[in-house]
């Protein structure tokens, strides 16, 4: 009896530590809990850092553009910590190289995410590409993402909640061409866009920004693999339009200018998409000067150049903290992006009283009070709409110049 | 005439890839779809080392002549030979079939890589020209980098058809192209002549890389597109013929230019591949190719 007493009072001590074990197991799951789905109030541990996870191409074809977002994303990261961090938390960045492959980028994120503690904001790479990979994933994990990808595919609240982009889609880069066009004189316009959907895009864009103008459109497109692009460009003018409008990304940006220049048609002013300005520094950079005659390129007005003395408040805290991550090191549009996007998601956490995305996502998409822009006059997204829908306020075009302190400046205004 | 001989620029380019084509066929009955890229290595060479090296042209032309002919002679080795040499063990004759077709794509998507990571995705220019604005010229306008594109790939082929004729080394190759046992019976190392075909095919698609460069720029992903439209026209030519190849890149390229110009661009490739099967319907050796008879 002694024995079987003693044998089931061991039992009973057993199965009161385990039972003391599963709780504090539990009450700990539950604390951990409680941090990822992100209260910024008093309840949550002003240790737990908000994490900002960035899956981009450290290494390969995007490193470059991926050492400017980091620094502007530490930059960002700076301005909301100075300012007391998320709630009392601190943010803290996490950087994931997927060496510019959209595939790895996907293998990478759901890696992480099956280990360590959930990110509260992603930066899903800096192409269309990779955060079309990294979109659905992201969507079933709850996860805010924000980037400067500009596919049209991925402003779809219903299908990517959590999403948004800071890059207005290509059909509305031309919101400033009628003020362009009209500051030029011209009448007509032929728009010279590639014979893909990028192009298509661009012209839609400039067809519904020219619609009700009186300024007449004629669109006209040209083999991105062709050799000689001197003969469309030659057929584009063949019309005597008063300007052109021309588009395109890489190297057929070069050959585009390039055409102009051959068949002779300097005299007739010419305006170049945002990609033919984004190709290797711009015509500024490697056209000639008779390439770039009467040749202006679109630009964000953002990045126009702006005297020290002129500068905004936030334009000059974006400098300070560029200078305190190395200083802008090319342009100052992929940083300026990325310093905005960390400070929106902060202030719309800090609107939201939590990190929980869906309550994050409804910050964003309302009325919430946020700090002062840097790329935009004011912050555009709503339930319907993710990305930002700028106005002939946001978009410029200048003639050839050059980069000071990553601004561009046009050479007559030297 | 402007019209014409910007449509002949097109095609002078297609006929350099198109010559290289045919070298590595008629000395080793390969149709090598690296030689596209030999010439694109050509104009980063020519970009990278005419930009501020203030080096005379001869140099860098000698230079890539040297890196063509290398890397033409590597591809062989590793490409090319391996297959020659299971066939022979295995059947006890060497000649080509058609796996080169799989490991000359390999080779150049290696290149193709290589030049990725070398010179990035940024297209160069490669100031052969300082000034490359049109001039008049027999009625018409033409931009200096075209007339020398155009004059290269006429002297080139003209050069390749008359060493193919007349010299030992070119009867040779046509001596293997025609009956590879027969050759090697009459003592011809056609190894050797294999290697040395993709060696010179090399070095000259390489060098011709300057003068190319001049008119397309430095960029990498035209590689394939030359591939594409070089072997169109050696179809179109007759392959084994230089003269053929000339003459079929130069109906394409006008061809193109003139669809674009006066169809328009979305037609431009439909019209061309057009003209293409009719032509090979009509005569399927191509314009100038010999058509022989097989023992079924």
């Amino acid at each position: 009896m002694h024995l079987l007493a003693l044998r089931s009072s061991r039992r009973s001590h057993r199965a009161r530590l385990a039972l003391a074990a599963l709780a504090v197991g539990s009450l700990a799951l539950t604390a951990c809990g409680g941090g990822a789905s992100g209260d910024t109030g008093a309840s949550a541990s002003n240790k737990d850092p908000v994490r900002v996870l960035f899956v981009g191409g450290k290494s390969g074809p995007t490193a470059q553009i991926v050492s400017e977002t980091t620094q502007g994303l530490k930059a960002g990261i700076a301005e909301v910590n100075a300012h007391g961090g998320v709630g009392g938390r601190k943010m803290e960045l996490e950087v994931l190289d997927t060496g510019g492959d959209q595939t790895r980028a996907v293998s990478e994120l759901q890696r992480r995410l099956s280990s360590g503690q959930k990110p509260d904001l992603v930066i899903p790479g800096v192409s269309s590409v990779e955060a079309l990979a990294m979109a659905p994933i992201l969507t079933r994990q709850k996860i805010v993402s924000i980037n400067n990808a500009a596919s049209p595919d991925l402003n779809k609240p219903d299908q990517y909640p959590y999403h948004f982009g800071y890059t207005p889609p290509g059909t509305r880069q031309q919101a400033g061409l009628p003020a362009a066009l009209k500051k030029l004189g011209a009448k007509s316009v032929v728009a010279l866009v590639g014979n893909d959907a990028y192009g298509e895009t661009m012209a839609q864009g400039v067809k519904s920004n020219l619609e009700g103008t009186g300024i007449d459109v004629q669109v006209q497109t040209f083999d991105l693999a062709d050799l000689d692009l001197s003969i469309a460009y030659e057929k584009a003018v063949s019309s005597h339009p008063d300007a052109v409008f021309f588009e395109a990304i890489g190297e057929p940006a070069q050959r585009l200018v390039e055409a102009r220049q051959v068949v002779g048609a300097t005299d007739i002013p010419a305006i170049g998409g945002f990609g033919i300005n984004s190709t290797n520094g711009g015509p500024s950079k490697w056209a000639s000067a008779e390439a770039n005659k009467n040749l202006y390129t679109e630009l964000f007005a953002a990045t126009k150049y702006v005297a020290p003395a002129d500068r905004s408040d936030v334009l000059k805290t974006f400098f300070k903290r560029m200078n305190d991550q190395g200083g802008v090191q090319n342009s100052v549009l992929t940083p300026m992006i990325f310093f905005d996007i960390v400070r929106l998601y902060g202030a719309a956490a800090d609107e939201a009283g939590s990190t929980d995305a869906a309550k994050v996502a409804k910050a964003l998409e309302g009325n919430m009070k946020y700090p002062a822009l840097v790329m935009w006059k004011k912050h555009h997204w709503s339930a319907k709409d993710h990305f930002p829908n700028p106005t002939s306020a946001d978009l410029t075009f200048a003639p050839r110049g050059e980069l000071a302190d990553g601004m561009f400046r046009a050479s007559n205004e030297n | 005439m402007t019209l014409l001989f910007a449509g002949l620029a097109v095609g002078a380019v297609y006929a350099i890839v198109a010559y290289g084509y045919n070298l590595t066929y008629t000395t080793s009955g390969v149709l090598n779809f690296a030689t596209a890229h030999m010439t694109m290595v050509g104009t980063f060479i020519a970009a990278s080392m005419l930009t501020g090296s203030g080096m005379p042209l001869w140099v860098i032309v000698g230079a890539c002549l040297a890196v063509g002919a290398a890397v033409g002679f590597l591809v062989e080795l590793t490409a090319v030979a391996p297959l020659t040499s299971y066939r022979l063990r295995r059947s006890g004759t060497g000649g080509a079939g058609h796996g080169e077709l799989v490991t000359t794509v390999g080779a150049s998507t290696v290149i193709t890589g290589l030049a990725f990571i070398l010179w990035g995705s940024d297209p160069l220019r490669v100031p052969l020209f300082t000034q490359d604005d049109r001039f008049p010229f027999l009625g018409g306008q033409i931009r200096p980098s075209d007339l020398a594109v155009i004059l290269v790939a006429v002297a080139v082929g003209l050069v390749l058809h008359f060493w193919t004729r007349r010299s030992r080394l070119g009867l040779a190759s046509l001596a293997q192209t025609e009956d590879r046992d027969a050759a090697m019976l009459q003592g011809i190392n056609v190894r050797l002549l294999s290697s040395l075909g993709f060696t010179l095919a090399g070095g000259l698609g390489c060098a011709l890389g300057v003068v190319v460069g001049s008119k397309t720029l430095a960029v990498v992903g035209f590689a394939l597109v030359l591939a594409i439209k070089g072997f169109v026209a050696l179809t179109l030519g007759g392959v084994g013929s230089h003269l053929g190849a000339m003459i079929g890149a130069g109906v394409l390229g006008v061809g193109e230019v003139m669809t674009a110009r006066w169809v328009g661009t979305d037609y431009r490739s439909t019209i061309v591949f057009l003209i293409f099967i009719a032509v090979l319907l009509l005569r399927p050796q191509g314009l100038f190719g010999t058509a022989r008879g097989r023992t079924v």
